[in-house]
């Protein structure tokens, strides 16, 4: 456990002035500033006093980001936490350090769900942030900014699961990025979980199991398709521990180049 | 004897590629032991093997008494790679500061620890500077720095003094004087055989992954090899000279002759004097490294 807590600190250390620290910010505030756009021009659903205002820019901010950017997001944050050993070829050095190498992995693991954690936070935050700013503003007077309906209650625990559904791909594409010294082959991996979520979104069944579209279950409030949140959790879970288990095998028997 | 290295007949395949075939050498502690041999002769494999970062195909090994790859063992082990890289974004006292934590060194030690290091290899003045803005030298002092951070009794430099000028190879030598008589080992990689003569107590020569030569730097041999350049030598004199030794052969312009006492020296100087030769130089040869190691590696040497 100390091993661990020693390992994760130094990823930390690490993560400073890195461009995976600053993606952390970029990528959930580009999310919220394009669907702000996307609303004020083309928000039909915003406006007019029988719509929520609020529930729709929650809905179409953690739509995009569980459909488009997290995906990707993942893959680009796991490289690069990756890339940090790998392209200073690093393993050798860090491996030879007095820690158990799984310590290594599992705390390269924890930085990169912490990082998502962050994002869906500060993604949420930007949410919030950017209603209140509409609304003080007042760019488009048509919009309806009462109590959003969901609740704000519902609208925390969506980021929250979409949150605990984004394990299942950080846990495989960590496994990807820490086994291939190639960023080709870990972004390439992101681009296809990308594709393959964008191209099974409206298959409800398949939202269940495929790792890159669980997170998109969580919208279940807002888009209401009969999903339960029970078999994405489980398929979540399960992702996650296969993949650490098979990455911290891999590590652990690994010959450093 | 209590080894800072053993290995028995240590062997690594890399498919159908044999990286090390059969290395068998022991280290004592606190002695300073040069692993020498061209490119592509197992070195860098020899060293991933002892510090547990590539496993063995077969053999075994002990390092500071324990199996390889042993975490309490790499504890005390101090390893600076060749071309080692940094995190150049982090400044110099963050860099020790990672690696201390790594150690698992504690907060209020590796702080003086660092501050001493960092003194020591005269980079007090860089601390706060990031490493991107570090010359290959002061990269070089860095990295050996974070390898002496844990205080430890066996060290792994491999090529230290690649890209330092003659003051950082001083502060190298130097550091590598004290870790001696600290009575740490010092396990040392280099191509150059003019440091690792002047700093090692024992070299071993590697080619095609085994120890070929082991040689002490320390030892006193028994045989005295005398040089001699004399203005006119003549197969008259090569013979008379044989009165003071044995072997005595004309090479590259000088006379040899092997003795079995240094003070045979003057008796020759005064004989020679007293027969009217007229004497440029006079006194033991001791064959360099650079000799040993062209003469242990043949044409490999030369390719390498």
């Amino acid at each position: 456990m100390k091993a661990f807590a020693v390992a994760l600190q130094v990823e930390f250390i690490k993560l400073r002035r890195t461009l995976a620290f600053w993606m952390m910010f970029i990528a959930p505030l580009g999310i919220v500033a394009l669907t702000v756009f996307f609303d004020l021009r083309l928000g039909a659903d915003v406006s007019g006093a029988n719509t929520d205002a609020w529930s729709t820019l929650l809905r179409d901010t953690i739509g995009f980001w569980v459909v488009l950017m997290l995906p990707l997001f993942v893959a680009l944050e796991s490289a690069l936490l990756a890339q940090l050993e790998h392209s200073q070829k690093m393993w050798k050095h860090l491996l030879a350090l007095p820690t158990w190498r799984g310590a290594f992995y599992i705390a390269k693991l924890s930085m990169n769900i912490l990082l998502v954690g962050f994002a869906t936070l500060i993604l949420f935050g930007g949410i919030v942030l950017a209603g209140w700013l509409l609304q003080i503003f007042n760019l488009r007077p048509d919009f309806h900014w009462g109590v959003p309906n969901p609740s704000w209650s519902v609208a925390a625990t969506t980021v929250l699961f979409v949150f605990l559904l984004s394990w299942g791909m950080t846990a495989l594409q960590t496994y990807v990025s820490m086994r291939w010294a190639s960023f080709t082959v870990a972004l390439g991996i992101g681009i296809l979980g990308s594709i393959s979520a964008f191209v099974f979104v409206r298959s409800v069944a398949l939202a269940q199991f495929v790792p890159w579209l669980l997170p998109f279950n969580a919208l279940e409030p807002y888009i209401k398709q009969s999903a339960t949140l029970g078999v994405p959790l489980l398929v979540s879970l399960l992702c996650t521990i296969l993949f650490t288990a098979f990455g911290m095998w891999e590590l652990n028997t690994r010959d450093v180049a | 004897m209590n080894y800072a290295i053993e290995t028995f007949s240590l062997r690594k395949e890399f498919g159908t590629k044999i990286a090390v075939s059969d290395l068998t050498l022991n280290v004592q502690r606190g002695e300073v032991f040069g692993f020498l041999g061209p490119n592509g002769a197992g070195k860098t494999t020899s060293i991933k093997m002892l510090l547990g970062l590539v496993a063995p195909t077969s053999g075994n090994a002990r390092v500071l008494g324990a199996p390889l790859g042993n975490v309490a063992a790499r504890a005390k082990i101090g390893f600076l790679p060749e071309h080692f890289r940094f995190q150049d974004w982090l400044n110099g006292r963050e860099f020790l500061d990672l690696h201390a934590r790594l150690y698992g060194i504690s907060n209020g030690k590796h702080q003086t620890s660092i501050d001493a290091l960092l003194k020591r290899v005269d980079l007090q003045d860089a601390a706060n500077r990031k490493l991107k803005e570090y010359s290959k030298g002061m990269l070089q002092r860095i990295g050996l720095a974070a390898a002496l951070l844990n205080e430890p009794h066996l060290v792994f430099l491999d090529e230290p003094t690649s890209g330092l000028d003659p003051l950082g190879r001083l502060i190298v030598r130097d550091v590598i004087q004290e870790l001696r008589a600290q009575g740490t080992a010092v396990f040392l990689n280099s191509h150059l055989l003019s440091e690792v003569e002047i700093t090692c107590d024992r070299v071993a020569f590697v080619k095609n992954g085994r120890v070929v030569r082991e040689t002490s730097m320390r030892e006193t041999s028994n045989v005295t090899d005398v040089e001699l350049i004399v203005k006119n030598s003549t197969p008259r004199l090569l013979r008379e000279l044989e009165q003071f030794g044995k072997n005595v052969r004309q090479l590259n312009g000088s006379i040899h002759l092997e003795t079995d006492n240094e003070t045979h020296i003057p008796e020759i100087n005064r004989w020679l004097v007293a027969q009217g030769v007229d004497v440029y130089k006079i006194g033991a040869a001791k064959p360099s490294l650079e000799e040993m190691f062209l003469e242990v590696m043949g044409e490999d040497a030369r390719a390498g």
